[in-house]
């Protein structure tokens, strides 16, 4: 690959560089990559404290700086003081927009996200002026670039990094979840427990299975239950209660990462009812991992799935109960799930996005 | 891929038994009802109303960022630099430490302010929320009078 190096310097800020997440993950993987042709470090507001040796607090970018041609690339994914501090600064400016989960979804059980959210738009629209070029996730989460203002945009997949899962899965609980199999398919969904993740449909989809086919479902939402979204969380275990399949859904909550291993080995399907979701990394997970994936077509998802799963327009519980059921039956449907899910992820291959971001990168001035 | 499967014809036969599932069931449309019901009725109960239940969420995120550490990151771009930040880190410990604990204490201090706020402010709310209904009924009294 041929590129002009017009800075020897490209730095990556983010709000809070956490561990196991999609954003945290993608800063990562994008940071071995300008390695191979700049300086480049992460710096960011807040990090996990085993983190905290991956970069450095924002506010020390002036003193660490080490070259007077250096770019800077945030990545935007709620508001932040950050977006502030950039607009004081004159190096030129790229976005990596991981797009906002609409304020509404928070609102009602979290204001403080809500406002958060809120602020990361009115941030957007403020760099818009000062950004080189800015990229998305998905055609879905570009459009929010264009309406901001921001007239260079591309789209980019996030990189996901399959390594993660080279490890066995846990013994304990794979042993657990088959032993305590229940003749019913087990259903996976992985993602923090929130509310535009609409992990209630999912338990809704459980009762409506067992409704219609007479033998109990199992849920598994393995995520972190977050302290932002307990309220959330509280009316997810009443809801269960209510619907008297308390004992079939399981929260996780946080699981490592031979747990989470263990959990794509031991269910059958995967189950995404998300009414939003930017990019959705576990869908690519789950076909990485060879289960079936089934998805409620909302934003980026049909992006994102692709050829590589089945994706259902409205979210009708009969419609997902009877999908789900065929996928746990039809031996022949399961493969060839699993089979286009793996010839998806040809479309996400780490390497290949790693050149197409250095190439945009560098030479866009 | 294998050479049967057909993902559109997959969708299209889920299509078709789920119709085949209502038409047989005609109370899985009832059924969801229901369990929409129950989901707005717990959500409701939980969900945040006013601009006190703003402030006591405000206040939860507060008492998460209140606890601060002096465990800075000392990660570097110069040979032997990490280990020598780390040194410094251990080395002024000591000091930077007892500074971090005087600024917790006066957070945990502040949070127990704000906490006292936000009983007073549901006290007050409630209170205010009685006296409507007292004046409402004296209202509803005199109008029964003329």
């Amino acid at each position: 690959m041929s590129v002009r190096r017009p800075w020897s310097e490209v730095d990556q800020f983010l709000p809070s560089l956490t561990y196991g997440d999609a954003v945290g993950n993608h800063v990562l993987r994008l940071k071995q990559a300008l390695a191979t042709k700049v300086e480049t470090s992460i710096f960011f507001e807040s990090a996990e404290p085993r983190m905290n040796d991956e970069g450095y607090y924002y506010w020390e970018y002036g003193e660490r700086q080490s070259h007077p041609d250096s770019a800077l690339l945030y990545h935007l994914s709620i508001g932040s003081p950050i977006a502030e501090y950039i607009l004081t600064r004159d190096e030129p400016l790229f976005i990596d927009y991981h797009d906002f989960t609409p304020s509404e979804y928070f609102a009602p059980y979290d204001p403080v996200s809500a406002e958060l959210v809120e602020e990361g738009h009115w941030q957007l629209k403020g760099l818009a002026e000062r950004t080189s070029l800015a990229w998305a996730h998905s055609e879905f989460a570009r459009q929010d670039l264009e309406k901001a203002g921001y007239e260079n945009t591309r789209v980019l997949p996030v990189f996901v990094d399959f390594s993660r899962f080279n490890r066995p899965p846990d013994a304990r609980t794979l042993k657990k979840l088959r032993e305590t199999k229940t003749g019913g398919p087990d259903i996976l969904f992985v993602g923090r427990v929130a509310p535009n993740k609409c992990q209630q449909d999912l338990i809704k989809l459980v009762r409506t299975y067992s409704e219609l086919y007479e033998r109990p479902a199992r849920l598994h939402c393995v995520g972190v239950v977050g302290s932002t979204h307990d309220r959330y969380t509280a009316v997810l275990r009443e809801l269960a209660r209510d619907l008297g399949v308390a004992e079939q859904v399981e929260l996780t909550g946080s699981v490592s990462m031979s747990q989470l291993r263990a959990y794509y080995a031991a269910c059958d399907v995967f189950v995404s009812m998300s009414d939003h979701e930017g990019f959705g990394v576990p869908l690519l997970e789950a076909m990485h991992m060879g289960l079936p994936v089934l998805a409620y077509g909302a934003a980026a998802v049909p992006e994102t799935v692709g050829t590589g799963g089945i994706v259902l327009e409205r979210k009708d519980f009969v419609d997902f109960a009877v999908a789900v059921e065929r996928i746990f039956t039809d031996e022949c449907v399961r493969q060839g799930l699993v089979d286009a899910g793996r010839a998806r992820l040809e479309d996400f291959d780490p390497e290949r996005v790693a050149d197409q971001y250095l190439e945009q990168l560098l030479s866009t001035l | 891929m294998s050479a049967e499967f057909d993902l559109g014809l997959v969708v299209e036969e889920i299509r078709e038994e789920s119709r085949r599932r209502r038409a047989a069931s005609p109370n899985v449309a009832e059924l969801e009802r229901v369990y929409d019901e129950s989901f707005q009725r717990f959500s409701s109960i939980i969900q945040v109303r006013d601009d006190a239940d703003r402030l006591r969420a405000s206040l939860r995120q507060a008492e998460r960022l209140s606890a601060i550490n002096h465990l800075i990151p000392t990660a570097s771009r110069r040979p032997l630099g990490a280990p020598v930040k780390k040194g410094i880190r251990n080395v002024v410990a000591w000091y930077v430490g007892a500074v971090v604990s005087q600024v917790r204490d006066f957070n945990r201090a502040n949070l127990n302010t704000l906490r006292i706020i936000a009983t007073a402010i549901t006290t007050l709310e409630e209170r205010v929320k009685e006296l409507e209904a007292q004046i409402e009924a004296l209202h509803a009294e005199r109008r029964g009078e003329s």
